[in-house]
């Protein structure tokens, strides 16, 4: 059916966006201000849109193809990472997406952040076998809060074009 | 209602998580380093604990997984290791309780607690 066509070639583009901001976001140098492992997370914009605009399947897929990326190109831990974070954040946004008005944007955007931080580290908990990873977490919430606003705004912003560039292609809503 | 970009509910929520970071982050920092220890677990296990105090030379340890560790007095670092990103090591120096560092695919942890030095262990009648 063309329908059905429509949506699976929208959710390529996506899930391509997404694999494409995460490399390009791994050629950022590494600063000096930044912790060791906090990343600004621009891919996180798609998985925004998808929770946003398209429903909660499409935006786990994003997640998980996202997974398997970092699977492929930095190895099973990352892969195992990737994976938690993501469905976490993607879980989460869905919901305030879905069933919340008054939060913003960026408060969408901290709240997915932080999740997704959050989901990452205890992951890494489990698979080093050492609680005391989590220490890093304050570190990383503080990232998240930045990097959160940052992609939530960001979102905002390309919204409408975004709506307007995939109109054709959704039938939900 | 059109969603905001910035609304009411969003500045209490980056003001929670911007108090319990803060905190959090003070309350690590409240630990003091006298008698810190170094701890390496590899995947869970305990393999090696190293008062940093006790340490007056700077000294390499070699990991039985290959990942070389540097001590020096009070502090403690990763000094190498065979992971891609080479994050542990850019973590750098470990110093106070609560301080940790870790290298992922290789499941080892380098953290610092609290010595016992002056604290009462057990008091028993």
């Amino acid at each position: 059916m063309k329908r059905r066509t429509y949506q699976i070639a929208l959710y390529g583009m996506l899930a391509a966006l997404a694999l494409t901001l995460s490399y390009l976001e791994s050629l950022l140098p590494t600063s000096a201000f930044l912790p060791p492992g906090a990343k600004p997370g621009f891919s996180n914009i798609v998985n925004m849109f998808a929770a946003s605009s398209l429903g909660f399947l499409p935006a786990i897929g994003v997640a998980v193809l996202k997974a398997c990326f970092a699977g492929v190109t930095r190895g099973v831990t990352a892969f195992f990472m990737s994976l938690c974070g993501g469905m976490l954040s993607t879980v989460g946004m869905y919901l305030l997406f879905r069933f919340t008005k008054r939060i913003g944007y960026v408060g969408i955007g901290v709240i997915s952040a932080v999740l997704h931080n959050a989901g990452q580290l205890l992951v890494a908990a489990v698979l080093v076998g050492n609680r005391s990873v989590l220490g890093y977490l304050p570190v990383l919430l503080l990232c998240a809060l930045v990097a959160g606003a940052l992609t939530g705004s960001v979102l905002k912003a390309v919204m409408p074009k975004l709506l307007e560039a995939t109109k054709q292609f959704r039938f939900t809503k | 209602m059109k969603r905001k970009w910035l609304s009411k509910p969003d500045f209490i929520i980056i003001l929670i998580v911007a108090v319990v970071a803060v905190a959090a982050l003070l309350w690590q920092n409240t630990a003091s380093a006298d008698g810190a220890v170094a701890e390496v677990t590899i995947d869970g296990e305990t393999v090696l604990e190293l008062p940093l105090s006790d340490v007056t030379e700077p000294q390499e340890i070699t990991l039985k997984n290959g990942i070389r560790l540097k001590a020096e007095q009070h502090t403690i670092c990763f000094l190498q290791s065979d992971c891609p990103d080479g994050l542990c090591v850019k973590v750098g120096a470990l110093e106070k309780p609560g301080d940790v560092a870790a290298c992922l695919p290789n499941k080892t942890v380098v953290s610092i607690r609290g010595g016992d030095n002056g604290a009462v262990d057990i008091l028993t009648y």
